[in-house]
């Protein structure tokens, strides 16, 4: 399987944590490996907003940094006790977050270079 | 997925990326340029302990240094020449992220300052570049962009000693040496970038110097062989002594200088240190990214003055390699070290040598407690109690394993740290310690 692929498996992977993290557990997954970017958006049902929504934003929507991605992407989705949420900022793009009718949904974009 | 609505809503978030790149770019600027004058100060203050015609002879023999560990250059040129070399290095590495377009963020910070540390204790303008070449060729062989693996290339000069020992100190013939050890070089730098994203699982981050622990692992292949030809590398622990006046001085000044600058940029505050103190620094954790360019540098400065109290208060001595293990810290404080995670390191390093059987001021005591620091997320992540148990454990271990690999990686206390991290903190964890980081 190509790196990039793998990367794709792991950004999903590390999504899933988070929503774990929160306790959600009914997920909708939907992902598009476009030839110009892959796109993964993960929405489930939340009673309450997560408190660490905005900092997610932030950190998601953070700049690209491609250095870290050779290095270190092996961490990304590997451990069940930590998090790796400013590494998956650095391999993403840009990302959508909303919470809207109990529904947390985010979308990250990565371009394939 | 409602597709109209996505695409409307990534446009609007590639437009406000765009911006965003724009403002950052400038401070790109402004980073590279401090960054530049923090390595030209470097250069310039050879000509404070040396002439120029001392220099240029100085880096000569560095040149020509075997440099396996612990090689001080101070004492095999001498005090200018080291840290014209220094800040030589530190330019290269930060030319080359220039060069490919790489953000001055904390892996870069973190990997020029460490370039300029171990410049003055084994790495050279001969030794580094047959590994640089190496991961470069990587690069092409996997059709990615050298930027990608900047990170390797740089860290992977820990391997310049394997170069240099090759080329200068198994007495084969001169050329062929010098080819054979080039050839090696760059063998070593072509396998890093696997290796290193592959290792950083072992200890999952909880050691900073990652490329320490695959440099350890690919000197120790390395040396195995050479052994089994009968080529063996002889015990080396050559460092000067009696500079303390000079460089408390120079170092005071030095960080004085780092910590106005990180006070003016941070809108002349101190404001977020808190904050940034309740980072575990586990890799990856990039303050600049996350605390800005100006608190990375306050928190740089008050990590030098840390070490250098350290080494002062034990009573150690400013040398080469002492000075390297200070510009490491420094060049991770903006890649996950800070005051908190800190100490417990140097405590349970100190601690250590107060009970066991080498001296707490002796250079391989005071390199394991400013090297330790590689475990600093141990500490930021399970608390300080865990951290002292570390440096503990981790200075009984980088005494061991250095034989391993005969020297050949420069950083040895990242090769220990690789596998006190794996082995202690899947201990913690079952132990359910892990805080985890205040946010990201």
């Amino acid at each position: 399987m190509t790196n990039e692929r793998m990367k794709a498996i792991k950004i999903v992977d590390e999504l899933i944590a988070y929503f774990f993290a929160h306790q959600l557990t009914d997920l909708t997954i939907d992902l598009n490996y476009g030839l110009s970017q892959l796109e993964i958006s993960v929405q489930g049902s939340c009673d309450q907003k997560p408190d660490d929504l905005d900092q997610l934003k932030e950190v998601l929507n953070s700049e690209r940094q491609e250095e870290l991605e050779e290095y270190y992407s092996s961490l990304l989705g590997e451990s069940r006790n930590y998090h790796e949420l400013n590494l998956l900022g650095a391999l993403v793009d840009s990302a959508d977050i909303s919470y809207q009718n109990q529904q947390l949904s985010i979308t990250v974009y990565r371009k394939r270079s | 997925m409602q597709k109209s609505t996505e695409y409307k809503s990534l446009s609007i978030a590639r437009a406000l990326k765009k911006e965003e790149i724009d403002v950052m770019k400038i401070e790109e600027r402004v980073k590279y340029a401090i960054m530049t004058i923090f390595a030209a100060i470097l250069a310039g203050s050879a000509f404070i302990f040396n002439n120029l015609s001392e220099i240029i002879v100085g880096m000569g023999e560095i040149a020509i240094a075997p440099s396996i560990l612990v090689t001080d250059y101070m004492v095999v040129g001498n005090i200018g020449a080291s840290l014209f070399n220094a800040g030589i290095l530190m330019l290269i590495s930060i030319y080359l992220a220039y060069k490919n377009d790489v953000n001055m963020n904390g892996p870069v910070i973190a990997a020029a300052f460490t370039i300029a540390g171990f410049a003055l204790f084994g790495k050279n303008l001969f030794n580094i570049w047959p590994v640089i070449l190496g991961v470069y060729f990587r690069s092409i062989y996997e059709r990615e962009k050298f930027s990608k693996l900047l990170l390797p290339a740089l860290f992977g000069t820990a391997l310049g000693p394997l170069v240099s020992q090759v080329s200068f100190g198994f007495g084969l013939h001169p050329v062929l040496a010098i080819i054979f050890g080039i050839f090696v070089g760059i063998l070593a730098g072509f396998a890093l970038p696997p290796l290193a994203n592959h290792f950083v699982r072992f200890h999952q981050g909880f050691n900073l110097y990652n490329i320490g622990f695959t440099a350890g692992i690919t000197g120790m292949v390395f040396m195995a062989i050479f052994r089994s030809f009968g080529l063996d590398n002889p015990n080396t622990l050559l460092v000067a002594e009696g500079l303390n006046r000079p460089f408390t001085i120079y170092f005071v000044i030095y960080f004085g200088f780092m910590l106005m600058i990180g006070f003016v940029l941070n809108n002349r505050t101190f404001n977020g240190y808190a904050k940034l103190m309740n980072y575990s620094g586990r890799l990856v954790t990039d303050f600049v990214s996350l605390n800005g360019f100006g608190l990375s540098l306050i928190n740089m400065a008050l990590l030098g003055y840390l070490s250098m109290a350290y080494v002062l208060m034990v009573g150690g001595e400013f040398n080469g390699p002492i000075i390297g293990g200070m510009f490491t810290i420094i060049g991770f404080g903006a890649f996950g070290k800070h005051l908190k995670n800190v100490w417990p390191l140097f405590v349970g390093v100190y601690i250590a040598s107060l009970l066991k059987i080498w001296e707490v001021n002796s250079t391989a005591a005071l390199l394991a407690a400013l090297f330790g620091t590689t475990l600093a997320p141990i500490a930021g992540g399970y608390g300080w109690f865990f951290g002292i148990i570390a440096g503990l454990v981790h200075m009984a271990m980088v005494m061991n394993v250095g034989g391993l690999h005969g020297g050949m990686n420069l950083y040895n206390n990242g090769f220990s740290g690789g596998f006190v991290a794996a082995i202690l903190t899947p201990l913690f964890d079952s132990l359910k310690r892990f805080k985890g980081d205040a946010d990201y």
